[in-house]
């Protein structure tokens, strides 16, 4: 592997830095290693190599000429296809929007633009955010680094897997119930779901406003808070965007455990977990106490209830927002003799089957007789995790657990089945219901060989304590990210 | 406006009456949908001008053509008007 | 919860989503499955605990009524699968008298 694509994107920055490499450098090194791993791979639905290098190379002449440069300079960096990008095709993995080019940019794109992060493709996902394994794409699915045979995770799949694979050091990814840590889990990457409105939602497609959030992954804590701290702040264009500072997770980053007191979650730790999961993160949390942490048992008597609650909220909002694809302004447009017909035959052809089954809940939940019973009472239950989760931090700082009941499992393995498939998302889902910052460290490999994340929680814009647990325990586990062993990707490309 | 029949003064030879008769046997309800527009500069959702009589289409925006990913923001100045109307 | 096929088609019109009879028996299926599961928010929260919409609850988020620029013409119509004349085309909506 080329060192360039080893390094994390601290390390890249410092090279930079001292003009040892060009931004044009390490793009290219990263392309390269793209064009060798996404054949086995499939993280990009589209890569952007000449806008790449484009970039990297002004990037260049402007470090030559003594000018500024921003936050992520030269870093590249894997997006979601899920953020607008104006002029470029953002599919959202649906053939609905196969052709969709957005007439503008999402914040969080301009963001990333001005702190000259160069993006270097489009990353795969499940159609429109909705699965935990990518294999919802309408185009193809993504493969797992650590084994090909096996998912990533999803829905922000692509972005993790290419991270994994060294494809780029950055990921965006988005959240709704656990798309940016369940993956990042079972690819054995960094994954951060934030506080609720810390990052706009403005360019973002939306499935479920008031749970979607955006989220940086890396493969090393300090890179993940580099990227929180440039896509992180108030946006007038999104009425949910927190008017508050961007959080300084720098200062306190390497601030250890000390005196922090970690609470474990004791309904995230009983059945419906492997076995493998739950001696890598049982060994994981006595290390944080072995670092000086408190470790107390607490109690979310509520969160069971997360799937229950999250199956009726997201697909309501998803009923909604997605009945703007109607043929007429964007999009796929089938013909029909009437214009209901043309919708409705378009909606057909354009969504794939877990679209339309969310759309069908949602469109049910929210009819006439039922919205109380459904929508409102899974609000209600909402307001009872919200209630747990205040309790619970009353007596600690940080909350931990598994993020994925299992590590990564089979394509195909649990398509058939949408419940079994919901039910990946058990311990991630609450801290969406709660608008809470999360996130997923890789913490080891189970007996298969395949990595386990470890979740921690924190307070609405707790986030600096968050990350200060996570560095220390990155610190003291020293986890080898590199993806390696049978059937995986160390064994096709170099 | 709706105009109801008071079925307690219909006669059972409503054929012969004269209209005015017939008016008389009628109750009017009348109620009043009334639309104003409101002065303001931009629209409701979005900060395009409310100006008349350009060409179809140029006064649209991402968020009031409901692109993917827009999000609408409130006018203040519509909400201030509609509530100074109660 | 068990659906009817005739429930599945009522919901697919409100939808609109011109579904297959194939696909019509399958959601009749997993769709009562998961409703089923979903079921289990009314085994708490009574009705006294109130609703929460959004997690960080913010209020009274305004816009200035300040003209800001629309988009150019021809970009207006250019994401519209028909488009004619800076307007986008749809199938006749009103009937022929």
């Amino acid at each position: 592997m080329h060192p360039l694509v080893a390094a994390d994107a601290v390390g890249l920055q410092r090279l930079l830095k001292a003009r040892e490499v060009s931004a044009t450098e390490i793009t290219q090194a990263h392309l390269d290693r793209i064009a060798d791993t996404d054949p086995h791979v499939s993280a990009f639905i589209r890569t952007l190599d000449q806008a790449a290098l484009d970039h990297a190379r002004d990037i260049d002449r402007r470090l030559s000429a003594g000018q500024e440069v921003g936050a992520l300079a030269g870093l590249p960096l894997a997006l979601k296809d899920i953020l607008c990008t104006k002029g470029v095709e953002t599919t959202c993995a649906s053939r609905v929007l196969q052709h969709y080019r957005p007439p503008y940019d999402a914040t969080v794109v301009r963001k990333l633009r001005q702190a000259d992060a160069i993006v270097v493709g489009k990353a795969n996902m499940d159609e429109f955010a909705m699965g935990s394994s990518c294999e919802n794409s309408a185009f193809f699915p993504t493969r797992n680094p650590w084994d090909l045979e096996r998912v990533p995770g999803g829905s922000s799949g692509g972005s993790v897997a290419a991270v994994a694979a060294n494809d780029a050091p950055l990921g965006i990814g988005t959240d709704t119930g656990g798309s940016v840590r369940q993956p990042a889990a079972l690819c054995g990457v960094i994954g951060v779901k934030p506080t609720y409105g810390l990052v706009s939602r403005f360019g973002l497609i939306a499935f479920a406003s008031s749970l979607d959030q955006v989220g940086p992954i890396a493969r090393a804590v300090p890179d993940a808070a580099l990227l929180l701290e440039a896509i992180a702040g108030h946006d007038p264009r999104d009425a949910t965007s927190i008017p508050t500072d961007v959080p300084d997770l720098h200062t306190t980053l390497e601030a250890g455990v000390e005196g922090l007191r970690v609470g474990v979650v004791s309904e995230f730790m009983g059945a419906g977990m492997s076995d493998g999961v739950r001696s890598v993160v049982t060994a994981a949390i006595d290390r944080l106490g072995a670092l000086g942490a408190e470790v107390v048992d607490v109690s979310l008597p509520h969160a069971g209830y997360g799937v229950s609650a999250y199956y009726l909220i997201a697909p309501s909002e998803c009923s909604s927002n997605l009945s703007r694809y109607d043929g007429v302004r964007y999009g796929l447009r089938v013909d029909g003799e009437t214009t209901e017909q043309m919708m409705a035959s378009t909606r057909d052809a354009g969504f794939g089957p877990e679209v339309k089954r969310r759309i069908m809940i949602g469109t049910y939940a929210l009819s006439a007789g039922y919205y109380d019973a459904y929508y409102a009472q899974a609000q209600r239950v909402r307001t009872l995790i919200i209630r747990d989760y205040e309790a619970a931090y009353a007596g600690c700082d940080v909350l931990a657990s598994p993020t994925s009941p299992t590590t990564a499992f089979k394509l195909g393995e649990r398509a058939a089945d949408p419940l079994s498939m919901y039910l990946s998302d058990v311990y991630t889902i609450p801290s969406n219901l709660a608008g809470a910052p999360a996130l997923s460290l890789p913490v080891g490999l189970d007996d298969d060989g395949l990595p386990v994340g470890l979740q921690l929680m924190a307070p609405v814009l707790g986030e600096p304590v968050l990350f200060r647990a996570a560095r220390a325990l990155e610190r003291e586990l020293a986890i080898d990210s590199t993806p390696r062993g049978n059937g995986s990707l160390a064994q096709v490309a170099a | 406006m709706s105009v109801t029949p008071d079925a307690s003064r219909q006669p059972a030879t409503a054929a012969r009456d004269s209209g005015v008769e017939q008016a008389s046997r009628f109750e009017a309800v009348i109620g009043l949908e009334v639309h104003v527009e409101l002065n303001t500069a931009t629209k409701m959702f979005c900060g395009c001008a409310i100006d008349f009589g350009g060409a179809p289409n140029v006064r649209t925006c991402p968020v009031c053509l409901g692109q993917p990913g827009s999000l609408p923001m409130i006018n203040a100045k519509a909400v201030e008007s509609a509530i100074r109307l109660g | 919860m068990s659906l009817t096929t005739d429930d599945v088609r009522h919901v697919a019109r409100l939808a609109r989503i011109a579904l297959s009879d194939q696909e019509v028996e399958a959601l009749r299926g997993e769709l009562s499955d998961i409703l089923a599961y979903a079921d289990k928010v009314g085994e708490v929260a009574a009705a006294d605990v109130p609703p929460t919409s959004h997690a960080y609850p913010l209020r009274n988020v305004y816009r200035d009524d300040t003209p800001q620029p629309s988009l150019p013409a021809d970009e207006a119509t250019a994401t519209a699968p028909q488009a004619e004349q800076g307007r986008f085309r749809v199938p006749r909506i009103v009937e022929e008298p």
